[in-house]
């Protein structure tokens, strides 16, 4: 399994996922930070970086899927700052790096059986399963990228482009685990740089109007707030319901 | 069903449970007024909690072993169930566990016994023999009974340690996600008297999965949820309570 991160306008210091990932991680999963351009790229010299030449965040998601050698893929979002490692308990304490790599480990063993996988994210993962199945992927996905390859998909949409991966596959009938052993969790949402960049109430709005209208039967409209954007089009998807569609 | 039984094990676990958070939160032994609990020693309820899986787990994590390696690093420490020799061994090598043993030092812990099963054999040299035999194997990844099915077909592997070598791998990502993850477990001799005492006599393999099925159900919501091994485990060692409460004798640990 090979680790990339796309990241857009974040400089060394702000790089929170590769720096929190550790040393052996990276190493064990050629992790490589994907650049849009050289300028970008020369800024962050002392990093793992590949220029991809395509534009934003979808980009580099399609540039993964049509250039990875290796089969197995895990895409993180580059604020990820905490990690968290789950007790026998079902508690959730700071991870440090073996935990993290013992995670990795996990997924890459999942996406034997899986075509997508992940690692949790903090939020209600207290009521996780070790392995919930069938569900959300946020931040961390994993994928099998000749599957996805043999399917004639690919990364379409600038926004929610992670919903309409998992869709995507959920509804040709290819299940996901994400793995709750660890969870991650990034500082805040719509910081400076990544997405925030081209962000907008207008492009949420017609990211979700489409989501909505290729998966009619587990995606619903709704109305949020935050992000300081104001009020905003959202989605709402029944991931169980979505899985057991057939296309 | 005897119902008074069933209550007793409820209680067993329960109280066990307690005695763990209590000790946990740093009060003061002792951690509970049940003399039995306070005077022998009972596993915890989940096995991943017990000292020895820590430890084992530690060494395994200082090693950073990779995952095609668990199967047989998992099967020496089981054999030994001893942290500092699964140590050595992973540093050392086999002869420097020998060395160990020749200068006095301890190499097996003793809360179960590895034999030769009767052959003339250096028992060092037995274990590297069973461990090198898991090591030539495909232990495989799609089910915990199929990896355990697997190692209980390598000489020197009953079923006992097969399923605890299975409850590692289950623990430690080399069996993450399987389907029987929740629901596998093997019949052991304590577990049947304990599953005896609750459902009557005539715990077998065949009746086995039925009745450790009924309690899974039947306690749910009344004890800490459990998978499937750990309830087989905490089963065995409530017979032990159940054995020392009603005086019937046999091996006895005490605690501390």
């Amino acid at each position: 399994m090979r680790i990339y991160i796309p990241t857009r306008g974040r400089p060394p210091s702000e790089q929170h996922t590769w720096h929190n990932l550790g040393e052996e991680v990276r190493g064990k999963y050629s992790a490589t930070l994907l650049v849009e351009t050289q300028e970008e790229a020369e800024a962050l010299s002392n990093f793992t970086v590949q220029v991809t030449g395509a534009s934003g965040i979808v980009g580099a998601r399609r540039w993964v899927v049509d250039n990875s050698p290796d089969h197995k893929v895990m895409m993180l979002d580059d604020d990820l700052k905490s990690w968290a490692v789950r007790t026998p308990e079902g508690k959730y304490i700071k991870a440090n790096f073996v935990d993290i790599l013992y995670g990795m480990d996990a997924v890459s063993l999942l996406l034997d059986t899986h075509a997508h996988s992940g690692i949790g994210f903090r939020q209600f993962a207290n009521n996780k399963p070790l392995v919930d199945t069938d569900t959300k992927a946020l931040r961390a996905l994993a994928y099998r990228v000749d599957v996805i390859r043999k399917e004639g998909i690919n990364f379409t949409l600038p926004l929610m482009q992670d919903f309409e991966m998992t869709l995507e596959l959920l509804t040709r009938g290819y299940g996901n685990a994400i793995y709750y052993g660890i969870v991650q969790d990034q500082s805040a949402s719509h910081t400076k740089g990544g997405c925030s960049a081209f962000r907008t109430v207008e492009l949420l709005e017609k990211c979700a109007r489409e989501l909505q209208q290729r998966f009619p039967h587990c995606v619903k409209l709704r109305k949020a707030d935050g992000w300081g954007l104001g009020e905003r089009t959202d989605v709402s998807v029944q991931w169980k319901k979505a899985a057991e569609y057939e296309q | 069903m005897n119902s008074n039984m069933l209550d007793l094990f409820m209680y067993y676990v329960n109280e066990r449970e307690a005695v763990q958070r209590r000790r946990e939160a740093g009060l003061v032994a002792p951690w509970t007024l049940d003399p039995i609990l306070r005077n022998h020693h009972f596993c915890h309820n989940r096995r991943e909690d017990d000292r020895g899986t820590k430890e084992i787990r530690a060494v395994v994590r200082d090693y950073l072993c990779e995952v095609s390696s668990l199967p047989w690093v998992y099967t020496m420490a089981r054999l030994f169930n001893h942290h500092l020799t699964v140590r050595t061994w992973l540093s050392e090598g086999e002869e420097a566990v020998k060395l160990n043993r020749d200068v006095g030092c301890k190499i097996f812990n003793t809360a179960y016994l590895v034999s030769t099963a009767g052959e003339a054999i250096d028992k060092v040299d037995y274990v590297a023999r069973v461990v090198h035999e898991v090591a030539k194997l495909e232990v495989p990844r799609t089910s915990c009974r199929e990896a355990f099915e697997t190692l209980r077909s390598v000489k020197g592997l009953g079923s006992f340690l097969a399923g605890q070598i299975v409850a590692d791998l289950k623990n430690d990502r080399y069996l993450v996600g399987v389907p029987d993850w929740e629901t596998f477990s093997v019949l052991g001799p304590g577990s049947k008297k304990g599953l005896d005492y609750i459902f009557g006599p005539g715990t077998t393999e065949r009746t086995y999965e039925a009745r450790i099925d009924l309690l899974d159900k039947i306690t749910e919501g009344k004890i800490p949820k459990l998978h499937r091994q750990d309830l087989q485990n905490t089963m065995c060692e409530y017979q032990k309570y159940v054995k020392y409460k009603m005086g019937l004798g046999g091996r006895q640990r005490r605690y501390p």
